[in-house]
């Protein structure tokens, strides 16, 4: 029978990006939003977003997380988002970062309609 | 009206140009080297010492100058250019007319103008300064802010002007990585104590002994590598600026006050000569530089006796523009070789009907 | 810091702004924080300037406020805007102002999404034509109401009773400008000035007399952030981001903040008193704090209109510091009697922030 012995240790999960489970909401996001191919992960969102001091989360996390299938964190990184359009503005890539949050918020189902 | 005849006819006086006239020059060719500058020299004129050895601007540009002294016309501003089946012939201000089988265009490139990064304040707060800025502070030893005090902590900001959608430059300008590199530690030889960071998006230091730089600034001088980039200057009320980035390996979004900002701005094509000839125009490629870029060099524009090298076809540093200008050169002398040899044929030609 | 240098800026973001015949939507929130404002607007346009303007008892919120908590969907919004625009075309307009910002942002980014996909825009058609039988028109020009007052500043200007000018000391005012972040930073080309440095207020507050105080945290958000505010768990961001700000503009000495935006004229205002609750700091002069008004509030005072029927009354930061500074002939006495002659309810006094 298993689990009749208590060793006082166990098997654990590792924690490895496991990059061969296939990323449905990434590439759903690059069908809509094709900008956020161009990331390279500068961080210049993150620099001037109104939400990134206090909660140290900001767009280019987003998209990693997005991208390494992180989608619980992801979730949790897409409510602070404000909308004001400043990561927009500085993007040297031309991420249509707005877009991208919107249809991030579609795809985990934010919306409560 | 003044006319004058040569072989090839040599637009920009910068490395490129010159080493492309020494080398023709030495193979017998008469050329001409059109400057719109009062004096010769281009862009190596802005500099002070060069990577990665700490070479004297000067002296790699005297021997040159020296070299083409006579064939050099300076502050010529070309008003027209055009082409028969034959020649070329360009006009300047002065009505002076010069004709020739071969053009060379070795136009060179422009800073980018860093007042179009908004966001990083250049123009409107005190002390923030572009890399051509600094090499002159540094060629006149006088780094002083604008209060007449040494700065104590700078920011060497990359890619200002590069790999940037916003202003249309996506391409790598490829020498302000090692550029801010070799500014940062001349700031820690001249001033002790002063902390230098460098703010980075990727570090593309492709070079023969670059490496080497990167590995002296960080262990000799105590450069700090943050890998993030600038998108917010601020002048604090004391005059000075805090600048606002994420570290991104970090992962978190940072501040850092800093005396002065160092903006390490990239290539653009000078784009006077494509201007105001269409045929010249017609050459440029989607990145704006002149060529294709291409391995295959038939495919390149080379033909019909326009040529074209330096850092017009893409951003360079001296030694690859001096590299490809002595490579074009010598296709100028295969084209002129060539034209002249069929000109002895048709001679020949000419001369069989008219005894036959 | 180079004034002239964000001139070069200003030059560059121009737009069209309409000269007369307005259709002018409210705002949700301002008519009850600061419920003389857009009267204040509608008075000025209407009695100093002479121009029509239309307010329409039947339009509706533009959902911004839904839509940035992700309450209300992308396509509710659009059809409620598409209400809108059609409730202007009944009323026979085609300029269309909004008090707004969020709401001038949300507008210029569904205008935005329908230029570039007819398609949603022809879907919206029906959805609105499904729900409310009505059709609608894009209108001719769609400006903020802040850039009409920054259209006709000379004229407000030169009809002035008081200037922003301190009267003990014979200098300007020092003012802190804060623009709303979805006026220009969605869409930089939609304001004046840019997103940048922006100038709507900033020439305003130059032609009424005053001096525009640039500090480091001027392009930062002013707090309110929507989800930050109305998530009572994130609050305490909200709080913290205006906390910031205050520190950061505390060493110009501010005389006066002035906003176009009717969240940041809130949040500066409220949270002044919070933090003097929280922190034990005031940043006027004695234990005052720093003024907070709309655009139209600062050029209606300084065209002379009573500060109380302005309903000054009604910033939690006493305004009287500043009236005295500009030399505004007020009656202390009667600034809690209302319209109807009644005395309205007196605020409690806070322990600190100094109120009259």
């Amino acid at each position: 029978m298993i689990g009749m012995t208590d060793f006082g240790f166990k098997i654990h999960k590792d924690q490895l990006l496991d990059q061969d489970r296939p990323n449905v909401a990434y590439k759903e996001m690059i069908e809509k939003v094709p900008s956020l191919s161009l990331c390279i992960s500068c961080g210049s969102c993150t620099a001037t977003c109104n939400s990134s001091e206090m909660t140290g989360m900001g767009f280019r996390k987003l998209h990693l997380y997005l991208k390494t299938g992180l989608y619980v964190n992801l979730k949790r990184g897409l409510k602070y988002c404000q909308y004001c359009g400043k990561c927009w503005l500085v993007c040297p890539r031309g991420v249509n970062t707005r877009k991208a949050i919107v249809e991030m918020k579609r795809i985990f189902e934010i919306y409560k309609t | 009206m003044k006319r004058t005849e040569a072989d090839c006819i040599i637009i920009g006086a910068g490395p490129a140009g010159l080493k492309a006239g020494t080398i023709l020059q030495s193979l017998g060719y008469k050329i001409f080297i059109l400057e719109k500058e009062y004096q010769p020299g281009g862009k190596l004129l802005l500099w002070n010492t060069l990577f990665p050895h700490d070479e004297s601007a000067m002296e790699i540009l005297n021997p040159l100058l020296k070299d083409q002294k006579k064939n050099i016309m300076t502050s010529v501003q070309i008003e027209t250019i055009t082409k028969s089946p034959e020649e070329f012939t360009v006009a300047d201000q002065n009505q002076t007319i010069y004709t020739s089988p071969a053009l060379f265009i070795s136009t060179g490139f422009k800073p980018f103008n860093a007042g179009r990064k908004e966001e990083y304040g250049y123009g409107i707060y005190d002390n923030v300064i572009t890399s051509v800025e600094l090499e002159d502070k540094l060629k006149n030893n006088n780094i002083t802010m604008t209060n007449g005090k040494v700065p104590g902590k700078v920011a060497m900001i990359h890619c200002v002007g590069s790999r940037d959608i916003k202003v249309g430059n996506e391409y790598c300008s490829s020498v302000c990585c090692i550029t801010g590199i070799k500014q940062a530690m001349e700031l820690g030889k001249r001033i002790p104590g002063i902390q230098v960071s460098c703010l980075y998006m990727d570090l593309r230091l492709n070079g023969r002994f670059y490496e080497d730089n990167y590995k002296m600034a960080q262990m000799s001088h105590k450069i700090q590598f943050i890998r993030g980039r600038l998108s917010e200057t601020n002048e604090d009320v004391d005059g000075s600026l805090v600048i606002r980035y994420e570290d991104t390996l970090a992962g978190k979004p940072a501040k850092m006050i800093v005396d002065m900002i160092v903006l390490l701005v990239g290539m653009q094509l000078d784009k006077s000569v494509s201007r105001i000839c269409p045929l010249i125009n017609e050459q440029t490629g989607t990145d704006g530089f002149f060529g294709t870029g291409k391995i295959d060099f038939s495919s390149n524009p080379q033909k019909d006796g326009l040529f074209f090298a330096g850092a017009c076809t893409g951003p360079k540093n001296i030694t690859e523009s001096m590299n490809e200008a002595s490579r074009v050169a010598f296709e100028v002398h295969h084209f002129l070789k060539n034209s002249l040899i069929s000109e002895i044929h048709d001679r020949h030609d000419r001369f069989r009907l008219q005894n036959s | 810091m180079k004034v002239d240098g964000k001139k070069v800026f200003w030059n560059e973001y121009q737009k069209d702004i309409a000269d007369d015949q307005y259709y002018f939507v409210r705002s949700c929130i301002r008519q009850n924080f600061f419920p003389g404002a857009e009267e204040a607007f509608i008075r000025i346009l209407r009695n100093d300037l002479g121009k029509d303007l239309y307010t329409d008892p039947n339009h509706t919120t533009c959902t911004g406020i839904g839509y940035h908590v992700d309450l209300v969907k992308l396509e509710t919004t659009m059809t409620v805007i598409a209400r809108q625009f059609s409730l202007m075309a009944e009323a026979g307009y085609h300029n269309f102002v909004i008090s707004c910002v969020t709401s001038f942002g949300l507008y210029n980014e569904i205008l935005d999404i329908w230029e570039k996909h007819p398609e949603i825009e022809e879907q919206v058609r029906d959805y609105l034509y499904r729900s409310t039988e009505r059709e609608f028109r894009i209108p001719e020009n769609l400006v903020h109401a802040s850039d009409i007052i920054f259209k006709f500043k000379d004229q407000i200007a030169a009809k002035t009773r008081y200037k922003l000018v301190n009267q003990y000391t014979g200098k300007p005012l020092q003012v802190v400008e804060h623009i709303g972040c979805h006026y220009a930073k969605i869409f930089p080309e939609k304001g004046i000035g840019g997103a940048e440095h922006p100038y709507v207020l900033a020439g305003l507050i130059e032609s009424l007399g005053g001096e525009v105080i640039d500090y480091p945290e001027k392009r930062m958000c002013c707090g309110f952030g929507f989800r930050q505010y109305f998530i009572k768990a994130s609050r305490g961001y909200s709080l913290s981001c205006t906390y910031r700000k205050m520190k950061s503009m505390e060493p110009y000495q501010p005389d006066l903040i002035v906003t176009n935006c009717p969240g940041c004229n809130f949040f500066f205002d409220r949270w002044q008193y919070v933090i003097s609750e929280t922190k034990g700091e005031t940043y006027g002069e004695e234990g005052n704090g720093i003024p907070v008004l709309t655009y139209e509030e600062v050029a209606a005072l300084a065209l002379g209109y009573d500060p109380w029927h302005l309903g000054l009354q009604m910033h939690q930061v006493a305004v009287e510091p500043l009236l005295g500074k500009m030399g505004v002939d007020y009656d202390p006495a009667v600034k809690y009697i209302g319209f109807s002659g009644k005395q309205l309810s007196k605020p409690q006094i806070p322990d600190l922030l100094k109120v009259y």
